[in-house]
């Protein structure tokens, strides 16, 4: 073997060894960024939560607002017919007689934090 | 979802070794090099389903490293250049490895004086053990140019280490 080609299988035999790389803390950076990435808002939790606010709103007692939002949600069949007495009536009464059911609330606050837990839990690394 | 994460967790553990030490022949930076190898992976994770199997995961991964370094390369013209003393990226590159021998540690200085395609190429073809079709795969450049950047490198390689063993 001439000393080119020496040389050459010396230096291939080098390269071949590729040495190992220290992990150090590139794993854990990766997890929290991939984590921070799974937290980004995603359609489905987006109408999760969606569909979480709108069921506050048709409880709300406040301000008329539970009503304003059914009114909104109303098939427009059912508007048209409305004659001005029964706007008033319907203005009068309740959307859903759990309106004046407080707890309601408390149920709805608790499947509110259990969503958000859901969430936080689903993103987290293992 | 959760197997999922704990099944790339475990891609990554298997191949973090092998990108990184890619990233740092390219960019010649510790730092930059696991930026990279960070984004790499990120990548992977999000493109995952589109991963046809057609090469290794770890071919996938050191393409999408690569195209990630060439992307840094336009934003950041200095990209590649060693600003620091030699002592101190001696040091860091020390620090960048578990354990290498000051042999070693000569051949990825020299690495680092060679052209981001060239230490690429020889890269994955010498130390990665890819053949040249699937380097010409990762690095989307033909097959001629592969093999002359190998041949090219290795040139330098030699000429180097060899100036190097003479001092």
């Amino acid at each position: 073997m001439n000393k080119a080609t020496q040389e050459m299988s010396t230096l291939e035999q080098r390269l071949s060894r590729m040495p190992a790389v220290a992990e150090g803390d590139f794993s854990t950076r990766l997890a929290l960024q991939l984590a921070r990435q799974r937290l980004r808002p995603r359609p489905f939790y987006l109408l999760a939560w969606a569909c979480a606010l709108l069921g506050v709103l048709l409880t709300l007692p406040a301000a008329g607002l539970a009503d304003a939002t059914a009114k909104f949600f109303a098939p427009i069949s059912a508007r048209s017919e409305l004659t001005l007495h029964a706007l008033q009536q319907t203005l009068n009464t309740p959307v859903s007689t759990v309106t004046a059911s407080p707890e309601l609330w408390l149920v709805l606050a608790l499947l509110l934090v259990l969503s958000l837990a859901l969430t936080l839990l689903n993103a987290l690394p293992d | 979802m959760q197997g999922d994460t704990r099944a790339f967790g475990r891609l990554v553990s298997m191949h973090q070794s092998a990108v990184r030490g890619f990233a740092l022949r390219l960019c010649h930076d510790p730092a930059l090099a696991d930026d990279l190898a960070q984004e790499a992976f990120l990548q992977a994770y999000r493109k995952l389903a589109s991963f046809q199997g057609s090469g290794s995961f770890a071919s996938w991964v050191l393409g999408i490293a690569y195209r990630c370094f060439l992307q840094h390369k336009r934003r950041d013209k200095r990209a590649g250049e060693v600003l620091h003393l030699l002592e101190q990226r001696d040091a860091e590159l020390a620090r960048f490895y578990e354990h290498i021998s000051p042999a070693q540690l000569d051949l990825e200085r020299a690495l680092h004086a060679l052209n981001p395609n060239e230490a690429a190429a020889i890269s994955l073809n010498m130390s990665l053990g890819y053949s040249h079709a699937e380097v010409a795969a990762i690095m989307d450049m033909p097959l001629g140019s592969i093999k002359s950047h190998i041949s090219r490198g290795m040139a330098k390689l030699r000429e180097l280490l060899n100036a190097e063993d003479a001092s």
